[in-house]
């Protein structure tokens, strides 16, 4: 296996660990404490790029499936995919994805890294709305209001934090993975 | 070198240490499902084991109880968002106060099972060694096709070793913010980009460096993998365990006394 693909299959893996981690930095703020979990979700796939930051979530995902509390919040466990919170699980993945491949195939700019970006965290409710509201009988009112509203003003602040820590890593980061960014 | 104790191997021949990885896989999965449905009777016969295997391992208490800090405000504003905001009408003083019987009840439930999720996971980590644990998740993903079990197996083993090191960069990074008044930045745009940047560059460096270690001991995911079958006497604990949640959960433990059939 060559150095290039081991490097990214590590940098995936290390990913996966500060996605983790992010479950447990909390930075206290109003109405509800951010946790920095979907701010390295975006920077997965702002860095990495689609493929390997929707692998390094799917890994965080297994490990947090297998048992271990990776979770936000300390929890782990197969359950809680079922559960109420479990939307949210896979709309990072499919978070990851996209906002991996929007900046793929734009040029590396601000403006396209804060559509990623944008287009990234709304994905993540598309999928965790519904589902809350599935799982727990609510209504769409309720169940925005509960799993979307109080989560806007930190999710405004993580984009934003992406979009200026993926700007200034990108260099660096090409630079080791050698990846010929878009002109 | 990690400080911390949470996730992170300690070499040893305790009878936690030797336990076959893929048995101690099951329990701490069996664990960490049926603990979600335990109430205090089955979480105070479960604090019980974790007790005993902290023994048994002979886990350091001291560093252990240091990385419990970081789990301390985590599950106090857990305990009071929970306590507080629960929509009950048995106030403990008055109804101006929303702290009612049913929240604390609930928040202590909800602290006491993330606590023991937590502490059989650092009992999990720290005597299970990566290889082992590598083996074991293999073994475990084989059956499944279109998955590269050995890939994931090692992407899985690197994340858990990358998180007790990016935890103490955070905590390193955090000290240093401190003493240069960096945590009374109100912008919380700059606290993020102050904690985020030195993780991330410390990070990278020590990913460097394990995908060339990698690459030198010339790694490849198609070896088959050679596991012995799983020893008759490492699954007899792991059945024993899985029995014990299972009679520990309040579906089973109805069913017994009664209130509910046995084939619900």
């Amino acid at each position: 296996m060559s150095t290039d693909h081991l490097q990214r299959i590590v940098y995936a893996s290390l990913f996966s660990a500060l996605i983790a981690v992010g479950a447990y930095i909390h930075i206290p703020m109003v109405p509800v404490p951010i946790v920095l979990q979907n701010f390295f979700v975006l920077l997965a796939g702002l860095l990495l790029g689609s493929r390997w930051a929707f692998i390094s979530v799917c890994i965080y995902l297994l490990v947090g499936a297998l048992g271990l509390p990776v979770f936000s919040g300390g929890r782990g466990g197969l359950g809680h995919f079922l559960g109420p919170t479990g939307g949210y699980l896979f709309g990072f993945a499919l978070s990851a994805y996209v906002c991996g491949w929007i900046s793929e195939r734009t040029r590396d700019t601000v403006m396209f890294s804060v559509a990623a970006v944008t287009v990234a965290s709304l994905t993540v409710y598309a999928i965790g709305v519904p589902w809350l509201k599935m799982v727990t009988q609510m209504d769409w009112q309720r169940a925005a209001l509960l799993g979307m509203v109080p989560f806007l003003v930190g999710d405004v602040l993580k984009a934003a934090a992406a979009v200026v820590v993926a700007k200034a890593l990108r260099p660096m980061f090409n630079r080791r993975l050698r990846i010929a960014t878009p002109a | 070198m990690a400080h911390r104790i949470g996730f992170h191997f300690h070499p040893g021949s305790s009878p936690l240490h030797r336990w076959d990885a893929r048995c101690k896989f099951f329990a701490m999965m069996a664990l960490t499902i049926g603990l979600f449905k335990m109430q205090f009777p089955g979480l105070t016969l479960f604090t019980l084991v974790m007790v005993l295997g902290f023994t048994v391992s002979r886990l350091p208490l001291r560093p252990f109880l240091r990385d419990c800090r970081t789990w301390a405000y985590l599950l106090t504003a857990i305990f009071l968002l929970q306590a507080l905001f629960h929509p009950s009408t048995d106030h403990v003083w008055t109804s101006s106060v929303p702290l009612t019987w049913t929240g604390l009840e609930l928040a202590t439930l909800t602290c006491w099972r993330l606590l023991l999720v937590l502490c059989f996971a650092t009992l999990f980590t720290f005597t299970t060694r990566p290889k082992d644990l590598q083996d074991a998740i293999t073994w475990l993903l084989s059956p499944i096709p279109f998955i590269p079990a050995r890939r994931v197996a090692l992407m899985v083993t690197l994340m858990l070793r990358f998180l007790p090191l990016i935890m103490d960069q955070a905590d390193e990074v955090r000290m240093a913010m401190k003493s240069r008044m960096g945590g009374d930045r109100k912008n919380p745009l700059r606290k993020i980009k102050g904690m985020a940047l030195p993780i991330f560059r410390k990070s990278l460096a020590r990913a460097d460096e394990l995908a060339l270690a990698l690459s030198a001991r010339g790694y490849r995911d198609d070896l088959p993998l050679r596991l012995p079958p799983v020893p008759g006497k490492h699954l007899l604990p792991t059945v024993a365990l899985a029995l014990l949640v299972l009679c520990s959960t309040p579906l089973v433990t109805e069913a017994i006394a009664g209130k509910l059939p046995l084939w619900f």
